[in-house]
């Protein structure tokens, strides 16, 4: 019986963080010049993932990924799909592993993300652009362009939290 | 703040026409199959068939079409760059040549042929999400992914988590308003400032919302548990999907012109 109640409240709370991921992406902090923007909707998934533990984070990340998916499609490529919503976001829960330090965890998950970003950049372009396009450099410069910012954002605002009991480890 | 004034959750467009009232399933599937249409076809005919599908798709759901092309608008530069990069340097019978730059018969049909694969996959995927409600989607997930339960994906917990967070979402933008309105009146300032002090003062936000909905996510949990929810075996639901004639015809006819444009073109 406990043992299912501490399975239900897990359930939701990564869905009701999930949601505030969501409600978050929708408000844009800052915006950038070519198109992407600064927010904070990493956040709720990598305190799922420091709260939960990493296989929390990854189910919760994924669950992100696909609502993002379904709420505002941007298909050019099955791939590219897979690339740009479930697997990176998933990636942001590997923090999960690294609860010891979040500095590390937010870096670690930071840079999975991007990389899945950049991959799917480099398959968008492998599928529609002529060969010899330096694909590789653009794609991480342009990800890199909003994600490091959006880490030392999320990084700065979990480290500030880390000592609240009440957000980085569940009530017993 | 007029940061949280009027959100819409996805793209949906409310309806009743004959695209609305289709199995989200059937929507679900029939996507899939106009994206391996797209992928399949590789000349003029096989895309202007596919754009007459979708074109035909559009009319049947009475969602105004230059809706639907908006969608295309932050594409526009990809859009412009994939056309152009073909055309530059695909090598081939040249139309002219200017200093170093040729633009070839080849590079143009290429170009022209990617820019409206692209188009057409994103048009024909919005049309998706325009037709269908984000929760209609989630549950005609939750019933593809049940046939995974046997290799253990649990289909009923993932798409139970989706509904619960899109649910949750307008509760918690309002509260992040109040917040907002809260601590300013105390004299919080959440505008300008570098990173680390944007960082510094957003605490006075995220703090409350995250502790209130952790306490929201307790409750909820113990209200389902206090309605003897135990997962999703032998669950009934208010709203069962339905799959009826309408959407074995729709199927029928999208597998068929799938098989026959996709070979043929």
């Amino acid at each position: 019986m406990q043992k299912q109640n501490t399975q239900l409240v897990i359930m939701v709370e990564t869905a009701v963080l999930v949601g505030a991921a969501l409600a978050l992406s929708m408000v844009r902090l800052i915006r950038l010049p070519q198109g992407g923007s600064i927010g904070v909707d990493m956040l709720p998934i990598f305190l799922l993932a420091f709260r939960r533990g990493g296989r929390v984070g990854l189910v919760g990340g994924a669950l992100f990924g696909v609502l993002k998916m379904i709420t505002y499609p941007y298909f050019v490529h099955p791939m590219q799909v897979l690339l740009d919503y479930p697997i990176p976001f998933a990636a942001l829960g590997v923090a999960g592993f690294f609860r010891k330090d979040i500095l590390t965890g937010v870096t670690v998950g930071t840079v999975l993300r991007c990389a899945a970003h950049v991959i799917s950049g480099v398959v968008f372009f492998a599928e529609y652009a002529p060969e010899g396009t330096p694909v590789l450099l653009y794609s991480l410069l342009y990800n890199g362009s909003y994600l490091l910012p959006e880490a030392v954002l999320v990084g700065a605002i979990l480290y500030l939290l880390r000592l609240r009991r009440g957000i980085f480890e569940p009530a017993q | 703040m007029a940061l949280f004034k009027s959100i819409t959750i996805g793209q949906y467009i409310p309806g009743n026409s004959t695209i609305h009232r289709l199995d989200p399933r059937t929507k679900i599937i029939g996507t899939v199959l106009l994206i391996v249409l797209l992928f399949m076809v590789d000349t003029f005919w096989g895309y202007a068939l596919a754009a007459l599908a979708i074109a035909a798709i559009v009319h049947l759901s009475e969602i105004p079409p230059r809706l639907v092309l908006r969608g295309l608008r932050p594409l526009f530069v990809i859009l412009l760059l994939t056309v152009s990069l073909h055309l530059f340097m695909t090598e081939g019978d040249p139309i002219f040549r200017f200093w170093i730059v040729e633009v070839t018969w080849q590079g143009l049909s290429r170009g022209i042929m990617m820019g409206v694969r692209l188009a057409l996959l994103v048009m024909g995927t919005s049309l998706l999400t325009l037709t269908t409600s984000p929760i209609n989607l989630t549950d005609g997930i939750e019933g593809l992914l049940k046939p995974g339960k046997r290799i253990g994906i649990p289909a009923h917990e993932l798409a139970m988590m989706m509904t619960i967070a899109l649910r949750f979402i307008p509760t918690l933008l309002e509260e992040a308003e109040k917040i907002m309105k809260a601590q300013m009146a105390r004299g919080a300032d959440f505008q300008g400032g570098g990173l680390l002090q944007r960082a510094k003062s957003l605490i006075p936000l995220l703090v409350p919302l995250f502790v209130n909905a952790f306490r929201r996510a307790d409750e909820l949990a113990i209200a389902m548990e206090a309605r003897g929810y135990r997962g999703g075996e032998g669950r009934t639901k208010f709203k069962e999907l339905h799959f009826g004639r309408r959407d074995a015809i729709a199927l029928a006819l999208a597998f068929g012109f799938v098989a026959v444009v996709g070979l043929l073109f």
